[in-house]
């Protein structure tokens, strides 16, 4: 193959015309499935803002700074609590999910022992493959229960950080709160930042690395040096991809999430709401102004996945070495 | 929302082997009893095949009522599916269900729909009542009063413990424990949350403030799925508290709370107190054979956080032949099928309201 490859004239291995034809319908149906991609997102904004429209116009009170949900009486929703709940609960999940993350995959690919890595590596995949309601039903029955201890301990040492505050009482008992949802969620994505970081560390040129070690380096002088700084932008755009997740996860967060309408910075007493599980919850019993509104809520998840990834993009672009980059 | 799908898909298979079952058994025994035992009553007893969809409240007697009519009518069946008074009045209006199950009256938008679908007017007629039961868990307190005011302050979040002096005043003479009330609501939108939160708002106004509807936002507390769901959070949640139909609090050994309203003292929810409830507070407002009917929770004698549940059917069906199965099969659930209310922990319609339901289930055809 190599050898045809290189020439001018590409002459097709087997039969011509038949080839020739194959050759061409390949092409198109590749085309077609690209363009798909464009058509069906360009589909889904269009359906999204052609239902939010309705909620748009009639909410008599701020969509954006409105904290209460009642679209099918009152006509007066929005969706600060749940867009705050949303982003609280997700950078929580990111702050909890990203050391273990590169932890794992820099003990993957730079000290773990051949035989062990490719194991933990497919563990790690596996936790990627449980279905998110499993989660959601694990989280609701046995961590919500163990997390009490965790809870008192973060409220007893570092109650004076606001996130951490709250009334005692509120905080010793089972607790469907941020900090559970938080959790969650950094199970979740833990798989999916570090299969990405592992993977970005693998392709770091290993002249490079023993160059380090020749040069004096210790191992983690040769990491900090070596490995880390070419893979930077594909470490973030995995961490990017799992916040994507995070935000958008919907039944296990419904499962463990307060379904409260507030905007409290406390993550541990029992409360939290985020829009991915409002509307998993409401949508059944919602009138039409009610789905429309859901629908609205939606809208403004899409937009924010959306952003999520193009600053991903740009962080990766702006770096200089996005051809290095697997992703 | 996928968890809520396979209770309702275990739900309707329930629905069906009820059904099947009663039809398998009553071919051995209709032969002999149906001749002679369909005539000891006004009970008509016309066969062929009937569905109705709507009320998740409603399901469970309707299940019942649907088993027993199989059992007395050979040749009737009946499947009722509970997918939510919402979409039991929508399918109703598409003409895709016989009658539909719901816990409100219809809007007008519905009963356009309704009455274009059936090509006569639709009506509503209640067909059985309920309560609302505080469930809670308290250490060491197996007696509960609550009036309206204070269960109000407790889910909105303003009375934050055991021993809150509103509690204490509603309990005199009970020790009651410092700890922290836990509060859990439905995180999904139900008829439950409607009626609890029409009753704070009827007679709790001074201190409630988050309107009345099928789905509240709660400032404070925890949601949960299903009535299952609230009441499985406060059994494994020591000084929780919340709101569903008595049979959970039954399934889970969970004590239930008197509740006093604008009127009367603090009562215990059953089949009885739910009933005079009904009386008192229920008021027909539809003309007509339509029973459609208003609660005023401030006139409640009795247990006064109840409500009644309605079955919407076509004043005319354009098939002749299921007119007359549905007006047999809602007379025997007004009539007889009454008795088996407290059982499963609904109430029977008052006297009075049960007889104008009779007469307006006999006018349909």
């Amino acid at each position: 193959m190599s050898a045809a490859v290189g020439s001018s004239d590409v002459v097709p291995l087997t039969g011509r015309r038949s080839t020739r034809r194959a050759e061409a319908a390949f092409r198109w149906g590749t085309r077609l499935a690209g363009v798909l991609v464009f058509v069906i997102l360009g589909a889904i904004a269009v359906f999204l803002v052609v239902k939010a429209l309705p909620a748009f116009h009639e909410d008599n009170a701020s969509f954006w700074t409105t904290k209460t949900w009642n679209p099918d009486g009152t006509k007066v929703f929005g969706v600060a609590a749940l867009l705050f709940g949303t982003v609280l609960s997700s950078a929580l999940a990111l702050v909890m999910a990203v050391p273990v993350a590169l932890g794992v995959a820099i003990y993957i690919t730079q000290y773990a022992p051949r035989r062990l890595s490719a194991l933990l590596a497919y563990t790690t995949d596996m936790l990627a493959a449980v279905p998110s309601v499993i989660y959601g039903l694990w989280g609701l029955l046995f961590l919500l229960p163990h997390l009490i201890g965790l809870q008192l301990f973060l409220h007893h040492y570092l109650g004076w950080i606001p996130l951490f505050a709250g009334d005692k009482g509120e905080i010793n008992g089972y607790s469907k709160s941020i900090l559970g949802a938080a959790v969650i969620l950094a199970i979740m994505i833990l798989p999916i930042v570090a299969a990405i970081a592992r993977e970005v560390l693998r392709q770091v040129d290993p002249a490079q690395r023993e160059a380090a070690l020749a040069l004096g380096a210790t191992r983690w002088e040769m990491i900090r040096t070596a490995v880390l700084p070419p893979s930077r932008p594909g470490i973030v755009s995995g961490i990017m991809l799992g916040l994507g997740r995070a935000l958008g996860e919907t039944i296990a967060v419904a499962l463990v999430i307060g379904n409260v309408f507030s905007t409290s910075w406390k993550v541990l007493p029992p409360g939290g709401n985020t829009i991915a599980a409002n509307i998993a919850n409401r949508f059944g019993e919602s009138g039409a102004l009610g789905r429309s509104a859901l629908i609205a809520s939606g809208l403004v998840l899409f937009a924010l996945t959306l952003a999520v990834n193009l600053i991903a993009r740009w962080v990766i672009y702006r770096s200089g070495t996005h051809e290095r980059s697997s992703v | 929302m996928k968890v809520s799908l396979v209770v309702r898909a275990a739900g309707v298979s329930a629905v069906l082997a009820v059904g099947l079952a009663a039809c398998g058994s009553d071919n051995n025994t209709a032969n002999s009893g149906s001749g002679g035992g369909s005539g000891n009553s006004a009970q008509g007893c016309a066969s062929g095949s009937l569905t109705g969809q709507g009320s998740t409240f409603q399901q469970a007697i309707e299940q019942q009522w649907a088993a027993e009519f199989a059992g007395k009518c050979s040749g009737a069946q009946v499947t009722y599916t509970g997918v939510g008074s919402s979409a039991g009045i929508q399918q109703f209006g598409n003409g895709t269900t016989d009658f539909a199950g719901s816990d409100v009256t219809m809007k007008s938008d519905e009963q356009a729909a309704a009455d274009k679908a059936c090509g006569s007017k639709a009506i509503a007629i209640p067909v059985t009542a309920g309560g609302v039961a505080i469930i809670y868990n308290i250490k060491g307190v197996s007696r509960l009063n609550l009036s309206a005011k204070t269960l109000a302050g407790i889910f909105t979040g303003q009375i934050k413990t055991w021993n809150d002096p509103a509690i204490k005043a509603d309990n005199s003479g009970v020790s009651l424990p410092s700890e922290a009330i836990k509060t859990f609501h439905r995180a999904d939108g139900s008829g439950t949350t409607a009626v609890f939160s029409a009753f704070l708002n009827a007679d709790a106004k001074s201190v409630w403030t988050l309107g009345s509807d099928k789905q509240i936002s709660w400032p404070s507390g925890q949601g949960a799925t299903g009535s299952d769901g609230v009441t499985q959070g406060v059994k494994q949640t020591e000084g929780g508290i919340t709101y569903a139909e008595v049979s959970y609090a039954k399934q889970n050994n969970l004590p239930t709370a008197k509740v006093k309203g604008a009127t009367g003292d603090f009562t215990e929810i059953s089949g009885s107190t739910v009933s005079q409830a009904i009386g008192s507070g229920f008021s027909v407002t539809g003309t007509g054979n339509d029973l459609a009917g208003a609660l005023d929770f401030t006139k409640m004698q009795g247990y006064p956080i109840s409500t009644v549940s309605y079955a919407i059917a076509c004043s005319k069906y354009k098939d002749a032949a299921k007119g007359t199965l549905v007006k047999d099969y809602l007379t025997y659930a007004v009539t007889d099928g009454q008795a088996k209310a407290d059982a499963l922990g609904f109430a029977p319609l008052p006297s009075s309201l049960a007889d104008k339901a009779k007469t307006s289930i006999a006018s349909i055809s």
